[in-house]
Order: structure tokens, then sequence, then C-alpha cells
């Protein structure tokens, strides 16, 4: 109870005596603004851990050490995450990106999932005065803050609040589109991580001298972990943001902007990156030698459809999923799996390159999904019964073999009011399609559909029919039946003399799928490497 | 034979005169995995400072397609991965309280072969108010008075752990089958032998495919689609290929290692992992081989209540201890004197 009292204490001390010691800390939010003194008022605005542990106070301060050393002292209590499209290559000198994330308590004040470093480390060194990204969660104004620390100064560099920089260049939001911390690869293989899945030979201490970089005797590697444990993380994360702004959204009974949070309905707002869970072999930087991946394997049920909330549970552990599982047991039949020779054959003949080099993703199968964050809003709109089941169903039924970046489904956004008034199904079931027909959201969406003209609109009027059950389905009846006419039609393909064909068709998907989130406007930024590495491309 | 220790650190091994039979037992495992063709050793043959290492995983069992909830109520069915567990519910429904296990149930056989009594008094170990009957314990007639050490331990495994080649799994013991309690992995597949058996058919080394590759390769001792056997698999490829000797360090077993997610109690931030803060929600015992989670206070992850213990599992992260050298320690031979004991070899891939 003691250290419960102290960080209310020490919330309510730094706010109200003021942050304004923090002399070393401007502010910048695009890399082109020149950076600017922040006002005593800002930094009072301040009251993430790592403003409260160390900008606060050694804003001058911009050594890595240092840094590691105020928010955690105690080193067993930090972890270490790499990441690098090129992981595999363990040719030297190379340099790499790491995620430095803490354990535990500081003064009082929680770090687990709260605060998170990325920097850049060489074979040879963790560069002290290198660039060093951060973010901290401030969870008494429930938004993240964003620090870079460069050219010998810290920067803040704006907060979740900041909606109108969302996606733009130059900005931290450009790659955190809504605001919160991102990691691509955030499912099991973390294809580009160090993992479970793919430990990295010249991280491991155990290999001799020569096969392991010298970087590995830093201390830090003391604390290397898997990336399983930092999707954990992140997952925490976003749940934690989009529960805060789905709280602050809810006023009197009604939501305020239906617009920003039924976005993660009908648009894909971030991507997350899936792959088999079997590595291709295809990789050109691996020196494995091999041809083919080692056995045959299933392609991920989410490049079919938004299987994390049409399913629901699984991997993902969404609760208010649909349980629509035709696609699940699809997984599990060992006549559907792509075989090796298959799978080797579709990249040699889609002439697949990485970084201009003929071959693959070190996973085999690597395509965006819908993200975690959009997803984990859909699921909590329906589980804290602000948005019915039903009608969520609705909108999934709508270009459901589109998971990502489905045009039609993102016109629908169109007829989303700008705010709506909630109230509690009788029975307590989100599903409840009285409770779904009266509802205001339903209503009022319903009444903007009728009152536009639909004429060439095949989405719109699509949508209408499903809302209104006019073929006599709840739109979970017909979401249903369309999963199972769909997968019923994919299984039919691969199981008979068309498998050949189909394979090409989805392989083509896959594709098609990469270049359409590279060439987004805005997801394209969540590809650093300029269309390089990130994905494997097609040759002309 | 290398002095295995407790799993438990309990010491009702030791107390109830159990412990050599436990080490029996488990030296037969290590003598099943030690082999001419591969890297494992027997733990004598391996310096006790060569560097140790967990291999880990999630204890959500990837492989059951089916809902959370089903994964709870059938557990003998679906939680394969090394981790199992019991949800209680209060009158409203709500989950109170969820109890994991890692135990194996060598530890509760080695008791089971010295009486009733000292059995009882290993289960009272791990559940302080359990008051088994015998029939619970042995089944129906048995008379553990009058019967053979081993027949004593073999029917304890009957009435407890599920046979390998069982096609509708049931544990008819109340204490281990959820009615009353959970005591140690029953599944089929969650047995010690069926980590010894991994080991052992991992360790060979293969430069011919990828460490990742090995899994598949050696099917059905390993399940490419599980989360732990790749990650065991593997890495026991990779140590092998360096090359060096392995094992599976002592006090051989899975160990609970972290609890993840963001927990609250109400509005306030908890430490779930951190005893001294987390307000005796969740607890972590018998040497990291039992923890439980008391959902009190509002306790919320993730700013979601806890509806089952499947959606628990998901922020488990299990562990088991591999110990290595550059070469086996040339002070003892391998050992093959010891008392001959029946090791259930069983595979892994459904």
């Amino acid at each position: 109870m003691k250290r419960l009292i102290s960080v209310v204490l020490f919330m309510f001390v730094g706010g109200a005596l003021g942050n304004a010691t923090a002399q070393g800390l401007t502010k910048q939010l695009n890399n082109s603004d020149v950076p600017q003194a922040m006002t005593v008022e800002e930094l009072n605005e301040l009251g993430d851990p790592l403003f409260l542990l160390f900008l606060k106070e050694q804003s001058n301060r911009v050594l890595l050490s240092e840094l590691e050393q105020a928010v955690q002292p105690i080193s067993e209590d930090r972890q270490l995450f790499v990441v690098d499209e090129k992981i595999i290559d363990a040719t030297r000198p190379q340099s790499r990106r790491a995620v430095i994330t803490f354990q535990g308590q500081t003064d009082g004040i929680e770090l687990k999932d709260n605060v998170m470093l990325s920097v850049v480390f060489t074979d040879t060194e963790f560069r002290d005065d290198a660039f060093i990204e951060a973010w901290g969660w401030d969870e008494q104004r429930r938004r993240y803050n964003y620090y870079r620390m460069d050219q010998g100064s810290w920067k803040f560099r704006g907060s979740s609040e900041d909606r109108n920089q969302f996606g733009v260049d130059g900005t931290c939001f450009a790659c955190h589109l809504n605001g919160a911390p991102v990691m691509k690869e955030l499912l099991i293989p973390w294809n580009h991580w160090h993992s479970r899945s793919s430990k990295i030979g010249y991280f491991d201490r155990l290999q001799p001298t020569d096969k392991r970089w010298p970087i590995v005797d830093d201390p830090r590697f003391d604390n290397l972990e898997d990336a399983a444990l930092l999707d954990l993380q992140v997952r925490s994360s976003i749940a934690n943001f989009n529960s805060k702004r789905l709280d602050s959204s809810r006023a009197d009974g009604s939501i305020d902007d239906a617009q920003t949070l039924l976005n993660h309905v009908f648009q894909t707002t971030e991507f997350n990156i899936i792959s088999a869970r079997v590595k291709s072999n295809l990789h050109p930087l691996s020196s494995d030698g091999q041809t083919e991946p080692s056995q045959a394997f299933s392609i991920p049920a989410s490049f079919f459809l938004n299987s994390a909330i049409i399913e629901g549970g699984g991997l993902s552990g969404f609760q208010n999923g649909f349980t629509l599982d035709d696609f699940r047991s699809f997984q599990s039949d060992d006549a559907l799996k792509v075989t090796s020779s298959e799978y080797a054959s579709l990249v040699q003949d889609f002439d697949l390159q990485v970084d201009d080099v003929p071959g693959d993703a070190d996973f085999a199968w690597l395509v965006p999904e819908p993200s975690d964050v959009d997803n984990h809003m859909i699921d909590k709109l329906i589980g804290e019964k602000i948005v019915p089941a039903q009608y969520v169903a609705a909108a999934m039924a709508i270009d459901l073999r589109t998971p990502v970046l489905s045009s039609d489904r993102a016109s629908l956004q169109a007829f989303v009011p700008e705010r709506f008034e909630v109230s509690e199904p009788i029975d307590g079931d989100p599903l409840n399609l009285t409770w779904f027909e009266e509802h205001d959201l339903t209503r009022r969406t319903i009444e903007r559909l009728e009152s536009t003209d639909l004429v060439g609109n095949r989405a719109g009027r699509e949508f209408l029919d499903i809302l209104t059950s006019s073929n006599g389905r709840s739109p979970l009846q017909e979401l249903a039946s369309r999963v199972t006419e769909y997968a019923s039609e994919v299984n039919t393909k691969l199981s008979g003399p068309d498998r050949a064909t189909e394979l090409r068709r989805l392989f083509t998907l896959a594709i098609d799928r990469r270049k359409a989130v590279q060439e987004h406007p805005t997801l394209g930024h969540l590809d650093e490497t300029g269309g390089k590495l990130l994905f494997p491309e097609a040759g002309d | 034979m290398f002095p295995y220790t407790d799993p438990v650190l309990t010491g009702v091994l030791e107390s109830n005169g159990a412990l050599e039979t436990y080490r029996e037992l488990v030296d037969a495992v290590y003598q099943f995995a030690a082999t001419d063709q591969n890297a494992f050793e027997m733990l004598d043959r391996i310096e006790a400072s060569s560097p140790v290492e967990f291999i880990e995983w999630s204890a959500f069992p990837v492989t059951a397609n089916v809902d959370d909830a089903v994964i709870d109520l059938d557990r003998l069915t679906f939680q394969d991965e090394y981790v199992e567990w019991r949800v209680e519910r209060d009158t409203r429904g709500d989950v109170a309280q969820v109890t994991f296990t890692t135990e194996f149930s060598e530890y509760y056989e080695a008791l089971a072969e010295i009486g009733e009594a000292a059995l009882v008094a290993g289960i009272q170990g791990a559940i302080p108010d359990a008051n088994p009957s015998t029939e619970e314990l042995f089944g129906a007639g048995f008379d553990p008075a009058n019967a053979s050490a081993s027949a004593r331990a073999e029917s304890f495994r009957k009435q407890n752990v599920v046979p390998f080649n069982s096609s509708a799994p049931e544990v008819k013991n109340p204490w281990n089958n959820n009615e009353k309690g959970i005591l140690c992995l029953a599944q089929r597949f969650n047995t010690l032998g069926a980590l010894f058996n991994l080991a052992k058919e991992c360790s060979v080394p293969n430069a011919s495919i990828p460490s990742t590759g090995q899994c598949a390769a050696v099917s059905p001792a390993c399940a490419s689609n599980r989360n732990s056997d790749p990650q065991i698999c593997a890495r026991s490829q990779d140590v092998a290929r360096i090359p060096r000797v392995l094992s599976l360090q002592d006090p051989v077993g899975v160990v609970i290692r972290s609890l993840n997610g963001t927990w609250r109690a109400g509005d306030t931030l908890i430490d779930i992992n951190d005893p001294a803060t987390n307000r005796g929600m969740w607890s972590v015992s018998r040497n990291g081989r039992r923890a439980s989670l008391k959902v009190q206070d509002g306790l919320t992850v993730d700013n979601d209540r806890i509806d089952t213990g499947t959606q628990i599992s998901r922020l488990l992260t299990v562990g088991s201890q591999v110990i290595s050298s550059a070469s086996p320690s040339s002070s003892r031979p391998r050992g093959r004197s010891v008392k001959a004991r029946n090791v259930r070899l069983l595979t892994r891939a459904l």
C-alpha cells in the first residue's frame, strides 16, 4: 500500500509544482521544424515515466546508459529486443534496431508497458550518443508522449492527442498512425525479429567467437528476449490505449466522436504482418542452402478474411468475435496446406525478390493483415455494448474477402453519424437482434443510407440490405452464410483439379496486397525500407 | 546416480522417504534420452557451472481451434503445452480463481510407491485442504496397503493421467480432474517422457536442414504446430550443432516464468508479478510449478475482465531450463546400471 500511495503523491507533486526544470527539452513535432523552447504549461502536461524519471531533471543528458539507469537502475529489469529486415544476414559490419523495455517500478512508477526506447546498435557497440526514440504512457492524461534524442539534445515530438499530425511525414505519427505503439510483425512468427521462432545465431553467446557478433558481450545482451514477449507488451499497450480512448469518448450515454471510433470498423487505419509459421528457406540472405520450406504449411486465416474478429479467440484472443469457424478448421486440414514444392514453384514463377535479389521472406506467405489496433477497438466496441455486434457483422460482410484496404467497406463510413446514443441491451447480449434494430447507430446509419441516392453504389445498397435484413437473415446469419460459402469455394478449388490455378490466384492476391499497403499514402510509411525489404516483390 | 533435486523444493519427498524413488524415476528418463547418437547427456557428465538457459513458450494451446470457454472446460483434450489449469467460479458464474500447474505425475508416483499416507502428504502440499479417499487416489477396489509399490504408482497414474492412446480422455481422481482440484499434468501429451523424447530426438545433430526444420523431421516426437515443441527442438538442435552437449537442468520440469499484460485492481495499476505489491492476486509456488490467480478487487487485464483461464494462458510464459557445455565431463562415465524403470515413451503429434 505504501508504494501505491507514493505513485499518487508523485504524480500529484509532479503536476502541482510544475515541470519547468526540463530546460534541455525542446519541442519539435516535425523533422522540418526548428526546435522550440517548451513553455511551463507544456512541460506541466508531461506525466509519463520517461519524463518523470529522466527528462524532467536530466534532459541535458543524452547518453543511452544514463537514460537506462534513470528509468530502471536494476539492469535485470530491462529487456532487449532486436529487429531488422536483414536480421538473418550474419555478415559484418552491420547495424540493428533494438527496442528496450522495462519491468518493475522506479520511485513507485510502474514501468511495464509504460515506456519503451528504440535505438540502433552495430555489430560491435551501442553508441552511447546515437539517436534514441522513446515513448512513455501518461496514465493520468491517458496519452502517449513521444520523444527523440538526436544531434545532442532531447525533443518532445508530440503526443497521441496530436491527431492532426497522424500520418504526416516527418513526424513520429507517420508510423504511429493511431498514436499508439506499433509492432508490425505482431503475432507469431515475428518475421524480422529475434524470436523463439527464429533465434539469431550471431546473438548466441554459446557460439564460437567467429560465429557471433562482438556486441553480444555487451551487458545489455544479458537481457536479450524474444519478440513473443514484446508482442504481449505491445498488445497490452494498444489495449490500454484503446480502452482509454473509448472511455473518453463516452459522455452521458452517447458517443460523440463516432466517426473516429468506427473508423476502425470500416477502414484499415494500420496493418500488421503475418505469415505461415514455417520458414520459406528461400531468403536470399540465408546461409542454410535450402531450396524450399521444410514442411507443408497453412495459409494464415487472416489472409482470407478478418479472422481475429470473424472467428474470435485464437492467438489474437478477442473475446467478442463471431465464432464463425469455417477458416479455423480450414487451418488444420492437411490437404489444404501448401506443400514445400508448390511454394518453391510459386516463389520462382513469380520471380520474387528481396532487395532485388531472387528469393522470399524468411517465413512463407508473408502478408499484411488487419491490425491489432483496429481489431481491438472493434472487439471493445462490441464488448462494451456500444456498437451492436450485428452492426459489426453487417460491416464485416461487405467485401468480406478483402480484409485489408477494402475500398467498399471504407466507403460506408460516409453513412456513419457523427454521434449516437448508447443503450444497454435488455439481456446484456451484444448480439441481441432487437437491440441492434432499435439502436441509435443502426437507425441513423439506415436513415443516411435511405436518404442517399445509392444508384451505382453497390456497397451502400448491400450494406442497407444487410442492416435491414431484407433477405430475412440477420446480419450475423448473412455473414455466416458468406463465410461458409467462401471457405467452401476455396476448399473445393484447393481440393480438386484447379488447385494449381487457385494457388496462383491466392499468391497473386498476396502480392497485390503487399503492394497496396506499400503504395498507400499513409500505410506506406510503415515500410521503412523503400519497398525493398519489408515484403518480397514480384519481378517485372 | 545424479542427486536429482525435489522439483517443488518442499522437502515432502525426503521427509516421506520418497526422494530416492523419485530420483530413480527421473534417472530412467535421462538414461532413455542420452544415446550415443545425440548430444543429450546425463547431468553428471556436464559440469554444474556450465551455462544454463531457459527455453520459453506460451501456455496458450495454439492447436486448439475452439473457443476459449471450450478450452477451459476440456482440459484433457486441449491444454497441451505442458501447462494445465482449473477455473473456479463464484455463484454468479464469474471467475474467482484460476490455478495453473506444470507438475509431472512422477512426483506423486514416487510418493505413491512409499504408501498412501506419503501420497496424501504430497497432495496436501499442493492442495492444503485436500482429503482424498483411497478410491479417489487409486480407483475402486484397490488396496494400497497390500499392494506392491509399483502397483500403487501404476494405479495412481491410471487415476490421474490420461493414457497416450486413449480415445476418450478421462481422469477419475476428482483432485486432479478439476472437480475438487488440480494436482498435476494429466493431458496425454504433457508427460515427462514426451519432454525427454523431444530432447532426445531433437539433439541429434543434423546439419542437412535448418534447425527450425528439425521438429518436422523428427515428427511425431515433435509437433510443429504447438508452441512448446518447436522451441525446445530448435534450441536443442542449435546447441547440438555448435557442437555442445546438453541436458535438461536439475530440477527438471516446466517453470511458470511470467504473467504479462497490464493489470489493474479497479483503476490502480498492479505489477502482477511482484508479490510485494500484487495483493496476493498472483502467487507462484512449488518452485514455479504451480500458480494461482485470484480475481478480486475489480481485477482486469488490459482493461478486460477475467472471463476464462484460457484468456490468462495467452499472457503466461513458461519454460524449461537447458544446461550445456563444450564437451562432456570425463570424470564420470555414462551410467546404465540403475534399476530399470518403465519410461513411458510418448510422442506428441496428434
